[in-house]
């Protein structure tokens, strides 16, 4: 029995003359988080409508939930879009029990369980309100809500974070953690590094349709070198010199310190004893490695330039 | 088959619970209420007509001013019989006093009625006579006043010579003065080449001179028929060729054709009207529904829980269910208004159901109409997948209107000839099959038509619906700018089949 939920080889979707998704290939395990993360206009969109069988990829093959279609496993898959995706006049309850009965669930069911679920998620209350007049974060939930009624097994959610607040993008992150130690599959799109950082098991990287980046954090981290960071009122670039660093740059207007890039392996204690040599007081000294932050910025601002020059 | 069960419900719920369809649900009866209130409201808002004669012929006068009387008294007469079927006792009155009876409950009219009144000794008296008749606690009858008003000519006016005539009737005539009409009926009018005049100033009174003219003709006819046979009634001019509709087709053992056997002629006709009706209502929702939806992106929600095919049936079992729900109490409200507010309007009801009933056509007309509303809502279904607002939409919703609009057009000729060539031709246009097949069912079309029309809507019906998904599927989800409408039509007759999403 397959433990992949997504298996992707050579997917490419073309819009006229625009290659939206180029030779996309991956797998996702089951019962993990993946973070599918790009730019704007990256594919992640056309990638997951081709995963829900919306779109039909041009070339390539998909296995989802080791079905040759998303057609075939509906039931099993939950989706939530960017824009919420409900119907505006229909009330909280009704809409995510509307889309349970659509994914197999009994009615009545489906409606205890719309209720069930909007009290878990605190919005009983708001229950019967129609979703165009709940809040933009309500609503939000609302759609998440509709998107794991029917208990699916595989949650493809597309920008779920956009437009929460910061309490309720927690919330939704610790909803989302509930459901991988449930069993549950998650692929999430964003282009918001911080919660990626903090879920996923694992990360593909999109940039101009074509994949940059397929790993984990770590191994996304360990694509840029560490870097330290040094604070003192003195001239360091003697620093330049002393084993294991790649590039020195002077603190500036954005920067206050002097920061170096480290080779893999290099001994950043080294740094400590060359200024404690020269008796030089130091006010800060940090080595970190790169953040997803950095690494997306240079994965996705490097294929940008390849692209732009080709 | 269960998920585009659920999607209908959901479509019709949300369909009938729009402001807009509640608000064309009254609209259509609101306006038949109107049509046929207004013109009993112009009626009794509209003030009397006075008119005056000089008469130099002799005799003109004294016609005029009677036929203004009579025609005040018939109008009482036709309020009374109204009042009387409200609030009489008619089995009582029939039994006491059968003459007064006939005169009040009978049908009659013209002349027969008008000497009846006569005999009974005028409407005063016949009011008289009624008082025992009318149930207690009823409102006393309103009678309209007398609409063409006879005044004697004023004395300037009858003494003026022709040089005076046009300053006296100056002041007498117009908006706000004594007289509406100056009518001068010449020495020897009627007997040489004279004509009559009709002096007028202001609005024209259209209903005041035909009414002169009539009263003038009638007049000349009588001194006619004196002067031909001197001694003769002038009740032999009464006379006129009634036809009698009959038909060896109906049920009756007589074969005259009554109302209901009309009725039931002409129904299926404005069943028809009301496909097109309910269409035009129903076009535009249908499409602004799918464009709200793929601008919301509720479209994608939708399409990872249904195939475009459940999706689109079920849009379309929905928007059929409320356009049926539309009929349905349209009707219900236009035999609620027959049966409360006509007089006679139970028999009426009763006898349209009972003709209805047993005519045998209505299963046929009932999947006519289903089927004119799937093939037309499938085609506003494909515009508004097409379209990425309702803007977009207006390049198609003007020709697609004309093409469903068309059929109006040869109605008169096919009510003339309804299993001419030109109707039977007009049957086997596939979008048209529904609407011509409805007219001509009353009228017997040959039974290999009708079971070769019923096969051609259904699968009309089921391949247009089949192709609006396929186009629906293929441009639902797209932004781009909408095709061209050529190579729409050619996407909706399966012409061009470049649409890629696979059906399930």
């Amino acid at each position: 029995m397959s433990v992949s939920a997504l298996e992707l080889s050579g997917i490419g979707k073309r819009f006229g003359t625009f290659e939206a998704v180029r030779d996309l290939s991956f797998t996702h395990e089951k019962g993990r988080i993946l973070g599918f993360l790009g730019p704007n206009g990256a594919g992640k969109t056309t990638t997951l409508r081709m995963l829900l069988g919306l779109i039909v990829p041009d070339a390539g093959t998909l296995r989802i939930l080791g079905e040759p279609s998303a057609k075939d496993v509906r039931d099993r898959i939950g989706y939530l879009p960017e824009e919420r995706g409900l119907y505006k006049r229909m009330r909280a309850a009704t809409a995510i029990a509307y889309l349970a009965a659509l994914k197999g669930m009994d009615m009545k069911a489906a409606r205890a369980r719309a209720r069930a679920l909007l009290e878990e998620y605190g919005l009983g209350a708001n229950a019967e309100t129609r979703i165009e007049g709940l809040s933009k974060g309500m609503a939000q939930k609302v759609a998440f809500l509709a998107a794991l009624a029917h208990d699916p097994e595989l949650l493809i959610l597309d920008e779920p974070f956009s437009g929460l607040d910061p309490i309720n993008q927690q919330n939704l992150e610790m909803s989302i953690r509930a459901l991988a130690r449930a069993g549950k599959t998650v692929l999430f799109s964003t282009h918001t590094m911080a919660q990626a950082e903090r879920l996923c098991d694992r990360l593909v990287i999109l940039a101009h349709g074509r994949k940059v980046f397929d790993g984990t954090l770590e191994e996304a981290r360990r694509l840029l070198p560490r870097r330290a960071r040094i604070g003192a009122d003195a001239d360091l670039s003697f620093l330049r010199n002393v084993p294991g660093v790649a590039s020195l740059a002077a603190p500036g207007p954005a920067q206050p310190y002097w920061e170096m890039e480290l080779k893999e392996g290099a001994d950043s204690s080294l740094l400590l004893a060359a200024c404690f040599e020269r008796r030089i007081a130091l006010t800060h000294f940090d080595v970190s490695d790169a953040s997803l932050q950095d690494v997306f910025v240079a994965l996705a601002g490097h294929e940008a330039k390849a692209e732009a020059a080709a | 088959m269960r998920r585009t069960l659920l999607v209908a419900w959901h479509e019709f719920v949300k369909f009938v619970t729009r402001r807009g369809f509640l608000i064309g649900l009254v609209l259509l009866p609101a306006w038949i209420v109107i049509a046929s209130a207004l013109p009993r409201w112009i009626a009794s808002a509209t003030p009397p007509r006075a008119f005056t004669v000089v008469d130099h012929a002799g005799g003109y006068a004294d016609a005029l001013a009677e036929a203004a009387a009579v025609a005040a008294d018939n109008a009482k007469l036709a309020a009374l019989r109204g009042y009387v079927r409200a609030h009489g006792m008619p089995a009582l009155l029939g039994a006491r006093d059968p003459a007064l009876a006939k005169l009040v409950l009978g049908g009659e009219s013209g002349r027969p009625a008008e000497q009846a009144l006569k005999a009974e000794g005028g409407i005063a008296a016949v009011l008289g006579k009624l008082a025992p008749y009318i149930k207690v606690g009823a409102p006393p009858p309103q009678l309209p006043d007398a609409h063409f008003v006879y005044r004697a000519p004023p004395p300037a006016l009858a003494r003026a010579g022709a040089a005076q005539f046009i300053a006296e009737a100056r002041n007498d005539l117009g908006d706000g003065k004594s007289l509406d009409a100056i009518v001068v009926v010449p020495q020897g009018f009627g007997v040489s080449n004279a004509q009559a005049a009709y002096w007028t100033s202001g609005p024209n009174r259209q209903d005041l001179e035909d009414f002169i003219q009539r009263t003038l003709t009638d007049a000349l006819r009588q001194n006619a028929l004196a002067r031909a046979a001197p001694g003769a009634s002038a009740s032999l001019l009464d006379v006129s060729a009634d036809l009698e509709d009959l038909d060896p087709s109906g049920n009756g053992a007589s074969h005259e054709l009554s109302f209901a056997d009309q009725a039931r002629r002409y129904a299926p006709s404005g069943l028809a009207f009301l496909l097109i009706l309910v269409v035009i209502m129903n076009a535009a929702a249908l499409m602004s529904a799918v464009i709200e939806e793929k601008s919301n992106r509720v479209v994608e929600v939708m399409l990872s829980c249904v195939s475009p095919r459940e999706f689109m049936t079920g849009k379309l079992l929905g928007a059929a269910g409320a356009s049926l729900l539309t009929l349905a109490i349209w009707v219900g409200f236009a035999v609620a208004a027959v049966w409360g507010f006509m007089p006679g309007g139970r028999f009426a009801v009763e006898s349209v159901a009972g003709a209805v009933a047993s005519a045998g056509i209505w299963p046929m007309l009932l999947l006519c109409f289903v089927c004119g509303l799937l093939i037309y809502a499938s085609i506003f279904l494909a515009i508004g997948s097409l379209a990425n607002s309702v803007q977009d939409a207006q390049a198609y919703v003007g020709p697609t209107m004309i093409v469903v609009v068309a059929p109006m057009i040869v109605m008169p000729a096919l009510l003339s000839d309804p299993n001419g060539t030109l109707a039977t031709a007009l049957t086997w246009i596939p979008i048209y099959t529904p609407f011509f097949m409805m007219f001509r069912l009353p009228w017997h079309p040959p039974a290999l038509q009708v079971a070769l029309a019923s096969a051609v809507m259904i699968a009309t019906a089921i391949f247009l619906a089949t192709q609006a998904a396929r186009v629906f599927a293929a441009h639902v989800l797209s932004t781009e700018r909408p095709p061209k409408f050529g190579v729409f039509l050619r996407s909706l007759v399966g012409i061009d089949r470049r649409q890629s999403l696979q059906q399930k």
